[in-house]
Formats: structure tokens, C-alpha cells, sequence
């Protein structure tokens, strides 16, 4: 059965002591319990952390570094996991299917730090698509950004989803008209 | 023999041969009889004999060809400054005949056709462009004065230096620029029929071309075609046809022009001509599921309105649309032709058991009953109907679901006709379409009504209002309009006001108002267009799901290849296109890409 985490969401970022910079953490413990609800943990889903060794909160506080640390080496696909993972509690609501697009690009923002394309990318998604996020291409476009494509060369019939194709024209668009 | 041989090898003696050589040949190319003609040829006999490699070739065959070549340059300059194209070509076929000729008589066999290739390097190949470009007699000028014989001749010419590609490229062109201005002229625009009239025309003149001029080895009475002129041709076609989005549209206009009773009906044995023909354009149409739409609106139209000229023709054209195009194109119009018989039954049962029971209804309906996944998309209106209507409309349904429990009727106002009988000085009797008649009713409580007042009298929704007021307002040549327009101009407005017509006069005592089928306007066009872009993409969506299905896992590039392969006879999808159902169904779950590539995709059973 599920069960809230006592006290909601904001109580325990609250006691971890994490204040502004809540984003990331929140998602790496999504990662390590499969929560599958948006913004919410089952409590079977909490338990899970058991298997790490945590049991309180302390614990928690000095697993999410590691976590962190373990998340962004890449080793093993750890990295996509960790991004795939995120999407359904990222949901618009239990029933979605889709993020809104507010959503993904704040989130695509604290996961891809300082990465131009990705800036880009995200300035498209919000001024111009606008639209919500499939499943597909949330998925997709981490293997994109991995790919490290080469716009010149890109084919619009490949198999990328079609929201990247309109990305890369409005890009070559962009460096056209400089 | 050695030292006759080694005699021959001397230069001065090769010298003088040579000299004496072309002498001889050089008085006959000039049209002079050379008395040496016998000389040479046993001259070469003697050298083949002797040794051809070692002997014939260098003495007297190699500067044979040099010298010839130097002389057909000269000439081939000279001649090219002062002739006209095809006076040129004869020059050269001319000199190409003599050529072998000299050979056969005079020569070695195996030179023939090394003096072929010197001339058509000296005087073709050099000059293969700046012929067919030459002002007033190249090929565009051929082209513009339909000269088919010096066309003929410019095949044959390009065809020996086997670069008929460079003729092909401004016969293309010019079709492509003559066709364009053809279907994208916005005059033309205005009457389809003259676009289809002339795109057919465009092409008979392009087969005539062909079997004329571009043709080869006139075997067993049979000409071959040039592959590559008919290819192209028939690409500059599609390019034409299908640069106007609604040449479609304008096809099935043409078709429902022939096949409809009245002034443009066939008689029985022009239709095969007349279908062969709109077949040849049907072909290269990109968006044939666009003409299926239009096709089968039309026909309902027709059938409806009892207007087909002929059901075996109408059978006739499906039947030929079948044939190329499987029964996925036509099974649905079968349907069509299968209510409209049950629908005969059922009106003799309605009409029987009305008598058995003595009841009557105001008026005297007729009613087709149509089964709705046959025929085009029905179009929801509440007109509002005049009482007498309605009520022997209702009657008619109380009896259809009497009959026939769990079923659905829904009439269609925009179909259908009305007889009426109109007083105008004397007795008339006038038949006119449904809206027509719901119009005109109006007009027995008032005598001056304005567009605006009839919307909502009516309720019609404007375009069709327009459309059946326009035509109680035209004239043609046996009787007077129906209805006045009040305001000048020929366009109808929201304020313009309409009047009973108390001068009607007509040469026959019944009246019928033809319905003329118009093309559509550009928002209804808009909104078929719409519908079509609908069903395309569920009819992707039952493909792709169809491949997916008997392949379980696939390659993307495979999948869009299999997909459009499937679909080519309908319409061409972009790869975009298919890329959003495919997105779709990865979404809902009928399938999934693959784990070990992304460009991989299984399918979800």
C-alpha cells in the first residue's frame, strides 16, 4: 500500500537541510527508491533505501553526495539510469503521460550544467515547442546530448524523435542567418 | 616482298602516298569525281594484304584519319557559322554517309568506323550544345513552331554521340515551364476544366513528340521509344500535376463533367477514351487519396441526384481504378451502388403499405437511404424544414425504424431536391434542391427577404446559401430567374435583398434548376484538406502497426522504407510524417524502441 512520507515532501527537504538546491537531491532519491508517483515516496518505495544502508536521516545526508558523485561518472550507464528514472515522478500528475514543459526544462537545466547545447535546447523547448514531454523523447534526448551530434550532418529521416529534428533546423536556421 | 615492304616504310614514298591519297578523296569530298578512285582501293588491298597492322594502319589509314579530321574541323566551323540547325545535321548525316561509302568502296571495312568517330568528334561532339542552343533554329525554336521533323533529326543527331541527355534537358524544361504556367495561371484557376482540358492536351502533344522524334530501330513495324525522353517526360508531368494542390480535386471535376447527364455527357463509346486519358493524369497524381475523396463525393452527388449519364461507365472507370489500384480504392463504391438499389425496395415497401393503410402524408417523398461508412462524411445541419416537410419526413423515419430497430437515421439537407409548383402568371412546376426549396418557401409569407434574414429563417449555413441563391438568381437560356437580387454587383452580401420573380417566364412548363457542381472555396478546400490529413494519419498508424506486427523488431530506415513502400498508392508521407506516428505509437504502447539501438524498434503485442 502506499503511504505518504510523513509530513510531505517540503518537511523533509526541510530536514535534510537542503533548502534552494533541493532539485537534484530530490531526483537522486527518486533514483535510489524507483518512486514512481509524482512528488511523492511510497512508503515501500522509502523502505527501499534500506538495501543501501540508510535507516535515518543522517544516513540519507551522507549517502546523497555519494549518490551524486556516483550518478555523474557515467560508469555503467549510471548516468542513464539515473536520468530515466526521474521521468515518472516528474509527471504533470499521476494520470499524465507527459511533463509539462516548465518541468523538463528546469530539470534538463540542474542536470546538464554549463552545457551550451543543452541551454539551446531548452530555450527552444520553452519559447518555441512549448508542447509537453513524452516519455520518448525525455529518453531520447539524453541519448542525443550523449551522441554529441553534429548538426551539419544531420538527417531529419533518422530516428530521432521529431521534436530534435525541429531543434536542430531552428539551430542551422539560427547559424544561417549570422 | 621484304623489300617491297621495307620500300613502303620509306618516307619519302609514304609521303607522296599520302599526298596522293587525299587528293583523291579530297576531289571527291568536294563533289568532284576522282579519276583514282580504282588506285585506292587497290592500293589498300595491296597494304591489307601485305601486313593491316603493320602496313595498312600507319601508311595509310592513320593519316587518312588525321588529315580527314583536320578537314572536317575546317569544315564543320565554316558550315556551323552559315546553317541553320537541321540544315547543319544534313550536312553532317550527308557526310557521314559518303563517308562509309568511300570506306566500303575504297577502304578497309574495319576503318568505317573509325572515320564515323572522327566525324562525330569533329563536327557533333564540338558542337552538340551550341546546336541545340543556336537562336531561331536550335532546339527551342523547334519547340515553339512544333517542327517535329528537325526534332527528329536533333534526336538522331544527339542519339549517335549518345548524349541524348542534352537534348532531353530543353525539350524538360520547356514542357515544365509550359505546364506550370498552365496549372498555377489564377485565371485558369477559376474554370478546372480548362486545366484539365489543357494538361491533357499538353500531353498528347508530348506522346506525339515521342513516337515521332524520339524513337529507335524501327523493328517489325514497332518503334522503341528513347527511355531516358519518356522517363523524363513523364517526371515533368508528375513535377506539373502535382505543383497545384488542388489539381486532384479538378480531376474528379472533369470526371463528374462526362459522367453526369446533361450537355457534357458522353456518348457510349468515348468513355474508354475519355478514361484512359484521366487515367494517364491519375497516375501521376501524388495525392490520390485526395481525388478518392472528391471522386466519391462527386459520385454520391450524382447517384443522389440521379444524375449519372450512365451506371455501366460509372462501373466502367471504377472497374479501371480497381485494376490498377486493388479494391482497397473502390470497395467502398460498390457500397455506394448497393443503397441505392435496397433503397428502391425499400421505397416500394413504404409506398405499399401506405396505400394498405389508406394514410397520407402532405407530400410525396422519395427517400435514399445511405449507409453511413459508404458514402462521404455527412454534413450535420438543422435546416429548418416547413411543416408539410417535416411532418412526411417524420413519417417516413417512424416507418424506416419501425422496420428496422437499433438503427440511426439523420437526413441530409444539403442533398436531396424538391418538385414544387410555382405560380408566375401561369402554372410551373420547378424542381430545385433542398435548401432551394426551404428558400423559396419563404417567399410565400414575404416578398422581399435579405441574405442576412434568411440565415435565420433557415438556418443554412452561409457558403450553401450562397451557392443556392446564386443559381434562383441565374438565367439561362429557357426561363428567367426565380429570384431577384435587389443591389447591384454580382457578389452576394449580408445586406443584399432578394425578391419573387412575379415576371418568370420559361420556355417549358418544368423547370429545373440545375445544381451546377462548383469547385469548392478556398476554406472548404482548406477544411477537406484536413480531413484527408486525418485519415493519413491513421492510415499510417495501421500500417506502421501492420509492419510491425509481421517483422516484431525493425531497423528505422527499413521501417519508413516498408511503410511509404505501402502507402505510395495513396499519398507520399515525408519521413517527418511517419516519424510522429511512430511517436504516437511509442507513446501508446504498440510499440517501443529497441534496447540495444535506438534505431531499432520491437513490437508491443
Amino acid at each position: 500500500y502506499q503511504r505518504r512520507v510523513h509530513g510531505g515532501l517540503s518537511k523533509l527537504i526541510e530536514r535534510l537541510g537542503l533548502g534552494e538546491d533541493s532539485d537534484l537531491p530530490m531526483l537522486l532519491l527518486v533514483w535510489k527508491t524507483r518512486a514512481q508517483t509524482p512528488y511523492s515516496f511510497s512508503l515501500e518505495e522509502f523502505c527501499r533505501l534500506g538495501q543501501y544502508g540508510v535507516s535515518n536521516i543522517q544516513d540519507l545526508q551522507k549517502h546523497l553526495p555519494q549518490w551524486r558523485q556516483e550518478a555523474f561518472t557515467n560508469k555503467l550507464g549510471c548516468f542513464r539510469d539515473f536520468y530515466k528514472a526521474s521521468f515518472p515522478w516528474l509527471r504533470s500528475s499521476p494520470q499524465a503521460s507527459t511533463l509539462d514543459c516548465e518541468t523538463a526544462v528546469g530539470t534538463w537545466q540542474v542536470l546538464f550544467p554549463g552545457n551550451k547545447m543543452v541551454a539551446e535546447w531548452c530555450t527552444f523547448i520553452r519559447d518555441q515547442y512549448k508542447k509537453a514531454i513524452t516519455k520518448d523523447t525525455w529518453n531520447m534526448f539524453y541519448e542525443f546530448v550523449r551522441s554529441e551530434p553534429n548538426f551539419l550532418e544531420y538527417k531529419a529521416d533518422d530516428s530521432w524523435p521529431a521534436v530534435i529534428d525541429e531543434f536542430v533546423e531552428s539551430k542551422l536556421n539560427a547559424m544561417r542567418k549570422q | 616482298i621484304n623489300a617491297e615492304y621495307m620500300g613502303l616504310k620509306d618516307v619519302r614514298v609514304l609521303e607522296r602516298l599520302r599526298t596522293l591519297t587525299m587528293k583523291i578523296i579530297q576531289q571527291e569530298r568536294n563533289g568532284e569525281i576522282a579519276p583514282q578512285r580504282l588506285f585506292l582501293k587497290n592500293l589498300t588491298k595491296m597494304m591489307v594484304e601485305v601486313n593491316k597492322h603493320e602496313v595498312y594502319q600507319p601508311c595509310l589509314e592513320e593519316p587518312f584519319l588525321k588529315d580527314s579530321s583536320d578537314y572536317y574541323r575546317l569544315e564543320a566551323a565554316n558550315y556551323f557559322a552559315v546553317s541553320t540547325t537541321p540544315d547543319y545535321i544534313r550536312k553532317v548525316f550527308k557526310r557521314l554517309d559518303e563517308e562509309r561509302d568511300r570506306v566500303e568502296r575504297c577502304l578497309d571495312e574495319t576503318t568505317k568506323i573509325k572515320i564515323e568517330n572522327v566525324i562525330k568528334q569533329e563536327m557533333i561532339n564540338i558542337y552538340v550544345q551550341q546546336l541545340i542552343e543556336k537562336e531561331n533554329s536550335g532546339c527551342l525554336s523547334m519547340l515553339n513552331d512544333w517542327r517535329i521533323e528537325e526534332l527528329r533529326l536533333l534526336y538522331e543527331c544527339v542519339k549517335l554521340i549518345d548524349n541524348v541527355q542534352a537534348m532531353v534537358n530543353v525539350v524538360k524544361d520547356y514542357l515544365l515551364q509550359n505546364g506550370l504556367k498552365l496549372v498555377t495561371d489564377p485565371e485558369a484557376n477559376q474554370q478546372p476544366m480548362n486545366i484539365i482540358d489543357g494538361v491533357l492536351d499538353l500531353r498528347e502533344k508530348y506522346t506525339q513528340l515521342l513516337n515521332q522524334a524520339f524513337y529507335n530501330h524501327i523493328e517489325e513495324g514497332r518503334r522503341h521509344i528513347d527511355k531516358l525522353a519518356e522517363t523524363s517526360i513523364n517526371k515533368t508531368f508528375e513535377d506539373i500535376v502535382n505543383r497545384n494542390h488542388r489539381f486532384p480535386e479538378y480531376l474528379s471535376l472533369y470526371i463528374d463533367s462526362k459522367l453526369r447527364k446533361g450537355k457534357t455527357q458522353l456518348r457510349d463509346e468515348e468513355y474508354d477514351l475519355v478514361f484512359d486519358k484521366v487515367l494517364l493524369l491519375f497516375r501521376y497524381l501524388k495525392e490520390k487519396d485526395v481525388f478518392e475523396k472528391y471522386y466519391k463525393s462527386h459520385l454520391a452527388k450524382r447517384l443522389l441526384g440521379q444524375k449519372c449519364s450512365s451506371e455501366e461507365a460509372e462501373r466502367a472507370f471504377i472497374g479501371k481504378l480497381k485494376t490498377e489500384y486493388g479494391h482497397q480504392f473502390t470497395s467502398k463504391l460498390e457500397g455506394m451502388f448497393q443503397d441505392m438499389k435496397i433503397s428502391q425496395d425499400t421505397m416500394t415497401s413504404y409506398k405499399n403499405r401506405m396505400q394498405v393503410n389508406s394514410e397520407k402524408t402532405h407530400c410525396d417523398i422519395t427517400v435514399q437511404v445511405l449507409t453511413t461508412t459508404y458514402w462521404p462524411i455527412p454534413k450535420t445541419a438543422n435546416v429548418k424544414l416547413p411543416m408539410e416537410v417535416d411532418e412526411t419526413s417524420r413519417h417516413f423515419m417512424r416507418y424506416y425504424l419501425n422496420a428496422h430497430s437499433g438503427r440511426k437515421l439523420n437526413y441530409q439537407l444539403n442533398l436531396g431536391n424538391a418538385d414544387l409548383r410555382m405560380y408566375a402568371g401561369k402554372q410551373y412546376e420547378i424542381n430545385v434542391s433542398t435548401h432551394q426549396m426551404v428558400i423559396l418557401m419563404l417567399f410565400n409569407k414575404a416578398d422581399n427577404l435579405s441574405f442576412t434574414h434568411i440565415t435565420e429563417e433557415t438556418n443554412i449555413q452561409p457558403s450553401d446559401l450562397k451557392r443556392a441563391l446564386f443559381s434562383l438568381c441565374h438565367a439561362p437560356k429557357t426561363h428567367s430567374p426565380i429570384l431577384l437580387k435587389q443591389d447591384a454587383g454580382k457578389e452576394i452580401e449580408d445586406h443584399s435583398r432578394f425578391v419573387f420573380n412575379q415576371d418568370f417566364k420559361s420556355k417549358f412548363v418544368k423547370v429545373k434548376i440545375s445544381q451546377i457542381i462548383q469547385k469548392e472555396t478556398d476554406d472548404e478546400a482548406k477544411e477537406t484538406r484536413g480531413k484527408v490529413d486525418e485519415d493519413r494519419k491513421w492510415q499510417l498508424d495501421a500500417v506502421i502497426v501492420r509492419v510491425m506486427k509481421s517483422r516484431k523488431t525493425i531497423e528505422h530506415s527499413m521501417l519508413l522504407g516498408e511503410v511509404m513502400k505501402m502507402v505510395a498508392n495513396r499519398f507520399t508521407p515525408t519521413a517527418e510524417d511517419i516519424k510522429k506516428r511512430i511517436e504516437s505509437l511509442i507513446e501508446r504502447e504498440y510499440m517501443e524502441r529497441s534496447r540495444d539501438s535506438r534505431s531499432k524498434y520491437n513490437y508491443l503485442a
